[in-house]
């Protein structure tokens, strides 16, 4: 695929994400027609629209938004740092991480279901989920750490950790509401189901944080892509930096996995359909893999919603059906 | 003062010491050439040097400096290395492989400066790749892309050049293009440049100090002239060489060999 110009792809991008922005408001169960939106969005709803809207729809795919730049980021992030273009947080264990601790702490409190969670416990839930993110790291980085970590190895790892904890989630979910699979399922799989503003405040800050400070970096990241050797010539600190970058992609992964859960797939999808549209210079595909991941879980997200209503499947799996088909088309195409 | 003064060092790998007390001292302003045989640890010196490899023991110092204490983006202003076989993300084109090279003399959000481009361009120019600037770096042959690599390096704009192996895939007029161009910058700018090189005659006809090493010791060192000789190359290299001197007689060159 060649290169396309960096302002047709923005302009495209942009066009497409308030589409599905806009299609995901208008599509449920209660439905509202396009024109009738805009009207809602200003300000003239009858009180079931702006329930609706405002209440419902509107937050969760905000939620989403963010989920969705934190996952992308997160992901590039991660394939820096390995220098393999087949490493996200959902891959890698590290949002694994995070759900079990979340999953633990709630159960912890006596509640299976967010609703039930008192404000203060809600505020705690993010710091809860990037602890878990941090160990979920920490430990993959030190099982791969003989004299030097080698990427290979991290990835290796991660993905036993991944599996390995997504089992443990599993476990702990069903001993503690006992036959409600979907309970656990949302924590492995990911589903933005009961998302409300509260979860966007929460997380919103931390997420955009760490994506400001993610592209700040965007140098040094592209100069850590020349092997274990160069970046030392040009002046980086390649530890230093590696476990820097290790803890951002921890942070964002925690916070968007404490709202959605374990989502995977979308940090190696987007990032890696970004890099084809626009090179590998972080400087551009950071920001284009997030507005791709944007438009992926809005729509899949909306999909799950509404396409086996009243049944709602898990967001993670939806945007794997979407992606794997995609990401095989390309592999195909690959020279 | 020295340049690049190393002393006592201990390089060692999985336990098992490649150098061993190892002692010298590189010249200010000159070409000097590291040969030897294949594992006599001509690469560990040159990335012990670099800080890429950490020693075990010993010091070295780079222009009265010990190498641990300094700031990395510091070191990377005065000293430039270009390993072998550097990694090449894909897609990457050849002038923001070159602009790599900037890095070091950049603050963190900022972009280029017209001087960076100045030096980038005359990078390009100097290692013929400016036709190939929008191309890919994976896309070109192996001897372009070497050619793109010492492009990166020469941006670096430093006083030291460390570069391992340079010209192993290039053919004989671009070996010739390289080693001319360091003598240049050599001759002209002063740089101090530190070659590990497999090319006997080439080493002797560009460099002005040599460096023979075995097995992690140095067997001989000083100028061509003076130490290439029948005997130090069947010290390292086990060949029984015939030498004859060039047409100005400044260098040996050697005319044939056998065991």
């Amino acid at each position: 695929m060649k290169k396309k110009s960096f302002p047709i792809v923005i302009g495209v991008l942009i066009f497409l994400t308030i589409t599905i922005i806009l299609l995901g408001l208008c599509w449920g169960t209660y439905k509202i027609s396009l024109l009738d939106m805009i009207q809602v969005l200003l300000g003239n709803g009858t009180k079931m629209q702006n329930t609706a809207v405002f209440t419902i729809r509107l937050p969760r795919i905000m939620v989403a938004v963010v989920v969705g730049i934190a996952l992308s980021t997160a992901g590039g992030l991660l394939q820096t740092v390995t220098r393999n273009d087949l490493a996200d947080t959902g891959v890698m264990g590290i949002n694994a991480g995070a759900a079990l601790f979340v999953v633990i702490y709630i159960q912890s409190k006596g509640m299976n279901y967010y609703e039930q969670l008192s404000n203060l416990t809600i505020f705690a839930i993010p710091l809860v989920a990037v602890t878990g993110a941090a160990l979920a790291a920490i430990f993959i980085y030190t099982l791969s750490n003989k004299k030097g970590v080698k990427p290979q190895r991290l990835i290796l790892v991660g993905m036993g950790m991944n599996i390995g904890i997504n089992a443990v989630v599993t476990f702990i979910q069903l001993k503690g509401s006992a036959g409600d699979y979907n309970r656990a399922l949302v924590w492995t799989s990911g589903s933005l189901w009961g998302s409300s503003w509260k979860y966007f405040i929460v997380v919103t800050p931390i997420i955009l944080l760490f994506y400001f400070l993610t592209l700040y970096k965007y140098k040094t990241m592209d100069i850590m892509e020349l092997g274990e050797e160069l970046p030392i010539g040009l002046g980086i600190h390649i530890e230093k930096e590696r476990k820097q970058l290790l803890f951002y992609a921890v942070a964002l992964a925690g916070a968007a996995t404490a709202v959605a859960g374990n989502i995977g797939f979308l940090g190696l999808l987007a990032p890696h359909i970004a890099r084809k549209l626009v090179g590998p210079s972080h400087k551009k595909y950071l920001s284009i893999g997030a507005m791709i991941s944007v438009i992926v879980i809005v729509l899949a997200d909306s999909i799950s919603r509404n396409c086996f209503s009243p049944l709602e499947i898990p967001v993670g799996l939806t945007i794997s059906f979407i992606g794997v088909p995609y990401f095989i088309y390309l592999m195909l195409k690959e020279k | 003062m020295e340049q690049i003064e190393i002393q006592n060092l201990y390089v060692s790998y999985d336990q098992h010491d490649i150098i061993s007390g190892m002692n010298l001292s590189i010249p200010q302003g000159k070409i000097t050439m590291i040969i030897g045989p294949n594992g006599c640890g001509k690469s560990t010196l040159l990335k012990s040097i670099a800080r890429i490899l950490k020693p075990r023991k010993g010091n070295i110092y780079i222009k009265g400096k010990d190498i641990r204490k300094q700031n990395s983006k510091d070191m990377a202003r005065h000293v430039a290395v270009l390993p072998q076989n550097p990694k090449t993300p894909d897609g990457l084109l050849v002038k923001e492989l070159v602009a790599y090279g900037r890095f070091p003399h950049q603050n963190t959000l900022g972009g280029l400066s017209a001087h960076d481009i100045e030096v980038i361009q005359w990078a390009m120019e100097e290692t013929s790749v400016t036709e190939y600037a929008d191309r890919t770096v994976d896309s070109l042959s192996g001897g372009q892309r070497q050619r793109a690599w010492i492009a990166m390096a020469l941006a670096q704009e430093t006083e030291i050049l460390l570069l391992d192996e340079p010209t192993t895939y290039l053919d004989m007029s671009h070996q010739l293009e390289i080693l001319l161009l360091l003598q240049k910058l050599n001759r002209k700018e002063g740089r101090s440049i530190v070659i590990v090189l497999h090319e006997l005659n080439n080493a002797c006809r560009f460099s002005d100090y040599i460096i023979g090493m075995k097995n992690g010791k140095i067997i001989f060192s000083g100028s061509p002239k003076e130490v290439i000789t029948e005997d130090n190359l069947y010290k390292i290299y086990g060949i029984n060489a015939k030498l004859a001197m060039d047409k100005e007689k400044q260098y040996p060159i050697c005319v044939e060999y056998d065991f």
